[in-house]
């Protein structure tokens, strides 16, 4: 199972590793290092790791994947490092590498099969809806779920609580300004946001939209790539790329809001992903300037649309594509400041992931759950009435947690609030 | 690796605690000294001290060495593994085990990294002061293994003086085993719990940002500002190279000049306000091109942030780099900054330099080029080159040089080694070191005098330190002993088995005080008296901020001999804490030093700590080298006689705990007293004296104010209360807010018995004296001492006539006298130096 010269392809990064001066200043807010401890697991491990596999001193196999599986993706690293060292690319060719001459047990494979033939496919999702239905009565069951393999019982601990009529609704495909129009925004609706959490993308329209942006959210988008890339299926991700790229140029939009966290990181590399295809790498710079987080935008546009007075004490969770990958984190906190009555309180270890990370807590359960319950009692601590952040794997992810805890506070994304305090649906708090 | 020796520790560990895997001991090759690599035998990722036990036992009994790391942050390759030998790494071990704010420790494992701690206090308003750059990740084993500073070493020290135990929680007497744990780099001991000292965050913090044409520039600014008698918490120089890769990785705003100057001031408000204007005056009046003040703390963290990433931002400005952390007196840099550059300009190497202008790294410089053999072998070579022409450099770390670090004590390295399997090939001297050091010491005629009355008494004072160590050697021969001496003002202190009347005097070696003003540091004779040192040093407006009792007549030598202290220990440590450097003669006839003239030696093991409270028993002091602090302008003190000894424990932590920085908090006892002192800038005085006023009336205890000589006069019958009179005397050590039992115990004592007790409340020390019979003083000391030790403190007797030390042995249970006897062994085999009178009665 061990194959010779796997990481050679990657020589061509070695300037992109030659920058780690192996200070260690990444391990502090590394996931993986902060719960096992050891240096393998830390992105400074695996840049060495990755060098040594170029220099032919190391050979892919079972011990030296485990210790790329463990990593997250969460960018906490590039935040932390001083300097400057790229590990997303280093972490996605890794993952490439691995995938590509590395055979993983038969049953570890047929289940990452089954989530890239369901994951990226809204309509597919739509049908899991059915079952996901029964979920609230199955988690009372505790009896059943804790005979069920581990994997299982993490898909069920983690789905979403949807009815079929959510899971079923569509998002407007143009959504008009309110008031003089200021811009033309082009929204991805994502494949797990559009399935199970519509309710976003309708109140991001809607809050756009009040705000003076007219809201195109083509129907025939499908997903943007980003969990294809970050599990090491490049080819995969850049079929996606090419489809949603073509997508909005025909839509003819000024920027194009992501209010997935995940995706908008994949979204805004666009540029890299593509760069070896000649026909392609122009397009798809041209695109990746245009994405914007959702919260961006929002900051960006003075506000217009008188909001209500919400007095609530929010705790903003930094999710980690947005902080760490995307080096947002100013923006959302502006928007929540917009909103009068709401207070802002900081949640301890902000800058650690929530063990939510892509897939990361439906392959490697234990890690993420521990990660889980570290983020829950952060929160706890802050005392929030309301948790916001800006990925639906978080809002999962902490709800998850939360729910094991008994913690009653409720876990909205960041637009779901701001549109209550606009005049959208009285719906929620 | 041996394959049976593995099975046997796999066998004795958990499965995830062991690695052995080839492709997963490649990430353990280095730590943050990158070009010094070697792939360990095998790792261990011990959660417990049982763990850690079993390892270390199992590598003793097969012989393998072994290495201990942290989280492999340092720059020093202390961390660098054996390829025969385990790597023990303590990275799981990261569990705060105590916070103990009212007495100011904290006790962790040793993989808790630095900034945990202080985030863990800062709720409370304390903070852990040693703060190396990479303290967001390394750990305090780390720490202590290295004896980290941190940019604001020059005011608060470094590691080793923050950490109060290893295992032990508190002033432990007897030698100082710990100061020289700290620094040792791992080669004595795997550190598996450490209890630290924590500091009230001051009441004002002010950062001065000052841009100058030149690193000269910035020099002059730096020795100006000691010049004016003050002390910041922290200075810092950059030059260009280093603001860049600082600006690019965190845009701290740093102005666009040669060099940088940050400088740091805490304290009292109208202390800082004070002195802040004088330091603006003076970086204006040295040529500063840009000021930039920032009161406010994000402005702080933004320009430290930028400081503190300048090392590792290194790796955008070039990706081969060598890093050398040198220390320098102050005073040298400018010549030093000067030959950096010839080397510059001749190697064709970039070179980036950090200054921790104070104290510690006089400079962190690296030099960088492409990763490519043949250039960095011209590094290696002329580093080589300039630490040879370089004697004044204390010490320089990386293997190619350490040779060199090591040869001052070289031999003594190795006498206090019992093994080599810790950290081997750490520390270990060079063999042409070991033969320069070894060579006979000339014997200069030594003079002897004869007085006495009864009792024969033998006082030999010898006039030079070689004589000195000629008599000692001869006395080896002979089979006699010695027994150091000073002005003999503490010769009753600690046990004196009969018949035993040998004198070795250090009166006569009372040569020059070297004062180096402008390096805040003097290196004193062993024979002068601490009154007529400071009379030298007050020329300078400095002084050595020690004044233990006898203060007129005690000499240096036995200040350090016993570590002895007085009021103002509170503020400024005792001996121990401000001793630098160190010279003895020792028992073979050899004269050795250990530090040097600048604040942090990094150049292996402290031995001027573990003399410090030898009582004579080690080597004969012959001379020290001590941090000074300037003299403050203005003092007051405030007295007040609360109702009864537990107020006035109550009330001193109350002030101890407050925003304020008094240089003694005393309270005496039976008649209870509390005398609070400030010694800074007038306006800063008397603004805290108002301050602690307002504390005391709050607990019922109106205030007096003393000034002049009403204060002068209030501290001499201070200090005489407990040191005259009386049979017993005896010291007592336990946390601060045990003190007030101590009190309550005393006051339990029969009638018979007087008594008498001062000390310093907020350190949990206590001087106490007994008048009455032999019989009831032996009772009630053995008494204390229990009452003392179940609350986990100590209790020394100094003094007590025959028939109470016939019963009461002067130091009681110590737990590590088998360590000490060994040290002794090592120092003095023929057992000439005081016999008997050491700690423990070694």
């Amino acid at each position: 199972m061990t194959a010779p010269g796997a990481f050679a392809p990657l020589a061509e990064l070695t300037p992109l590793m030659d920058k780690c001066v192996h200070c260690g200043f990444c391990l502090a807010t590394c996931p993986s290092y902060v719960l096992l401890g050891q240096e393998m697991d830390s992105p400074r491990g695996r840049i060495y790791s990755l060098r040594a596999g170029v220099s032919d001193r190391l050979q892919l196999g079972p011990a030296v994947v485990q210790h790329f599986d463990t990593c997250l993706g969460c960018m906490a690293c590039e935040t932390a490092c001083p300097s400057g060292v790229r590990y997303a690319p280093l972490i996605e060719a890794a993952r490439a590498a691995i995938e590509q001459h590395h055979q993983r047990p038969s049953l570890d494979r047929w289940f990452r099969r089954l989530l890239f033939s369901v994951l990226p496919f809204p309509s597919r999702l739509r049908v899991m809806a059915l079952p996901l239905a029964v979920l609230p009565a199955l988690r009372q069951w505790r009896g059943l779920l804790s005979r069920l393999p581990s994997r299982l019982r993490n898909l069920i601990e983690l789905a979403p609580t949807v009815t079929i009529a959510q899971a079923m609704a569509e998002t407007p495909e143009r959504t008009a300004a309110q008031g003089s129009l200021r811009l033309r925004v082009g929204l991805v609706t994502g494949c797990v946001q559009r399935a199970y959490f519509g309710e976003v993308n309708r109140a991001t329209a809607r809050v756009l939209s009040a705000e003076g942006c007219d809201v195109i959210a083509p129907r025939t988008q499908g997903c943007c790539g980003a969990l294809s890339l970050h599990a090491g299926d490049p080819a995969g991700a850049r079929q996606f790329a090419r489809a949603l790229i073509e997508i909005f140029e025909r839509a003819g939009v000024d920027v194009v809001a992501v209010n997935a966290a995940g995706c908008g990181s994949a979204l805004k590399e666009y540029g890299h992903l593509l760069r070896n295809d000649e026909q392609w790498s122009g397009r798809a710079a041209a695109f990746a300037t245009k994405v914007r987080d959702v919260t961006e935008i929002l900051a960006g546009l003075e506000p217009r649309a008188v909001r209500r007075s919400t007095p609530l004490r929010v705790a903003y969770h930094d999710a980690c594509h947005l902080a760490h990958a995307q080096g947002v984190r100013a923006e959302p906190r502006r928007v929540l400041q917009s909103i009068p009555g709401v207070t802002i309180v900081p949640i301890g270890e902000s800058e650690i992931c929530c063990g939510s990370a892509g897939i990361f807590n439906l392959v490697q359960g234990e890690m993420a759950a521990e990660l889980g319950r570290r983020k829950a009692s952060h929160i706890s601590e802050a005392e929030p009435d309301v948790v916001v952040t800006t990925n639906p794997g978080c809002i999962l992810q902490i709800q998850a947690a939360a729910r094991s805890r008994g913690d009653r506070y409720r876990v909205l994304h960041i637009v779901e609030l701001l549109d209550t305090a606009l005049d959208g649906p009285q719906t929620r708090p | 690796m041996d394959a049976a020796f593995l099975r046997k520790l796999a066998s004795a560990l958990r499965p995830d605690a062991l690695l052995h895997d080839a492709t997963e001991l490649l990430t353990y090759e280095s730590d943050a000294l990158q070009h010094l690599r070697a792939t360990p035998g095998a790792v261990v990722l011990p959660t417990s001290v049982e763990e850690v036990q079993t390892v270390v036992r199992l590598c003793h009994e097969s012989a393998v060495p072994f290495v201990a790391r942290g989280h492999g942050t340092g720059l020093s390759g202390g961390a660098l593994p054996r390829s025969d030998g385990v790597l023990i790494v303590l990275s799981r071990m990261r569990k705060i085990l105590n916070v103990d704010i009212p007495n100011l420790r904290v006790t962790v494992e040793p993989g808790v990294t630095n900034l945990e701690i202080t985030t863990r206090v800062s709720a409370d308003g304390c903070y852990y002061a040693p703060d190396p750059s990479s303290q967001i990740v390394c750990s305090i084993g780390g720490n202590i293994a290295e004896n980290s500073g941190g940019a604001h070493c020059l005011k608060y020290g470094f590691t080793v003086h923050h950490v109060l135990g290893v295992e032990a929680v508190l002033d432990v007497p007897g030698y100082d085993l710990l100061g020289v744990l700290v620094g040792s780099e791992g080669t004595l001991a795997v550190v598996t719990k450490a209890t630290l000292r924590l500091l009230r965050r001051p009441a004002a913090v002010l950062t001065l940002l000052a841009g100058f044409n030149s690193t000269d520039e910035a020099g002059e600014a730096v020795s100006a500002i000691i010049a004016h008698g003050i002390v910041p918490a922290a200075i810092e120089m950059m030059d260009r190279l280093t603001i860049q890769a600082a600006e690019a990785a965190v845009h701290p705003g740093f102005p666009d000049t040669d060099a940088v100057l940050i400088v740091e001031l805490d304290g009292p408000q109208a202390e800082v306000d004070e002195r802040f204007a004088t330091v603006q005056a003076v970086c204006r009046e040295t040529g500063a091109t840009s000021l930039e003040l920032a009161r406010d703390a994000a402005t702080r963290d933004r320009i430290w942030k930028g400081r503190k990433a300048a090392f590792a931002a290194m790796g955008r400005v070039s990706p081969s780099y060598y890093v050398q952390d040198g220390v320098v007196p102050r005073t040298r840099l400018p010549e030093v900054l000067r030959r950096i550059r010839d080397l510059e300009a001749r190697s064709g190497l970039r070179i980036g330099k950090l200054r921790r202008v104070d104290s510690r790294p006089g400079g962190a410089r690296r030099e960088r080029r492409r990763r490519n053999p043949a250039v960095l072998h011209r590094g290696w070579r002329h580093d080589h080159r300039r630490a040879w022409c370089r004697c004044r450099q204390e010490g320089l770390h990386a293997q190619d040089v350490r040779r060199d670090r090591s040869r001052r004590h070289a031999t003594l390295a190795v006498r206090i080694r019992s093994d080599r399997h810790l950290q081997s090939g750490e520390g270990l001297p060079h063999a042409a070191s070991l033969r320069r050091s070894a060579r006979a010491v000339s014997a200069a005629p030594a003079r002897t005098r004869r007085t006495g009355g009864s009792v024969l008494m033998t006082v030999l004072e010898p006039s030079n330190p070689h004589a000195a160590a000629a008599l000692l050697a001869e006395a080896g021969r002979a089979g006699t002993s010695l027994r150091p001496r000073g002005s003999g003002s503490k010769q009753s202190w600690g046990d004196r088995p009969a018949g035993h009347e040998r004198y070795l005097s250090t009166l006569q070696l009372s040569g020059p005080i070297h004062h180096y003003a402008g390096d805040l540091v003097a290196t004193i004779p062993a024979g002068t008296t601490l009154a007529t040192a400071n009379v030298v040093l007050g020329r300078e407006r400095q002084w050595l901020p020690l004044d233990p009792p006898f203060g007129d007549a005690a000499t240096i030598g036995g200040i350090v001999a016993t570590n002895d202290s007085g009021p103002r220990r509170h503020l400024h440590g005792a001996a121990r804490d401000l001793i630098v450097g160190i010279e003895f003669a020792l028992a073979d006839g050899r004269i050795a030093k250990a530090g040097g003239r600048v604040v942090k030696n990094v150049a292996g093991y402290d031995l001027a700590r573990l003399l410090c409270g030898s009582f004579g028993s080690l080597a004969l002091i012959t001379s020290a080298t001590f941090k000074l602090a300037p003299v403050a302008p203005f003092s007051v003190t405030l007295s007040a006689e609360p109702q009864d000894a537990a107020r006035a424990c109550a009330l001193a932590l109350a002030v101890a705990a407050a925003p304020l920085t008094p240089s003694a908090i005393e309270v005496e006892a039976p008649s209870p007293r509390l005398l609070v002192r400030f010694e800074t800038t007038e306006a800063a005085a008397r603004q805290q004296a108002e301050s602690a006023r307002r504390l005391f009336d709050q607990a019922g205890a109106p205030a007096c104010v003393h000034l002049d000589e009403d204060e002068r006069t209030l501290w001499r019958l201070h200090e005489r209360r407990v040191q005259e009179g009386g049979d017993v005397l005896f010291k007592v050590s336990v946390l601060p807010t045990d003190l007030a039992s101590v009190f309550a115990q005393l006051d339990q004592t029969p009638a018979s018995v007087t008594w008498c007790a001062a000390g310093r409340a907020a350190l949990g020390l206590l001087l106490v004296r007994l008048a009455g019979a032999p019989e009831v003083l032996s009772d009630l000391v053995l008494r204390l001492r229990a009452h003392v030790a179940s609350r986990g403190g100590h209790l020394v007797v100094l003094q007590s006539p025959p028939p109470v030390r016939a019963r009461v042995d002067p130091w009681g249970e110590l737990g590590h006298v088998s360590l000490m006897r060994a040290v002794k062994a090592r120092f003095d085999p023929h057992n000439v130096l005081s016999p008997g009178c050491g700690p423990g009665g070694i």
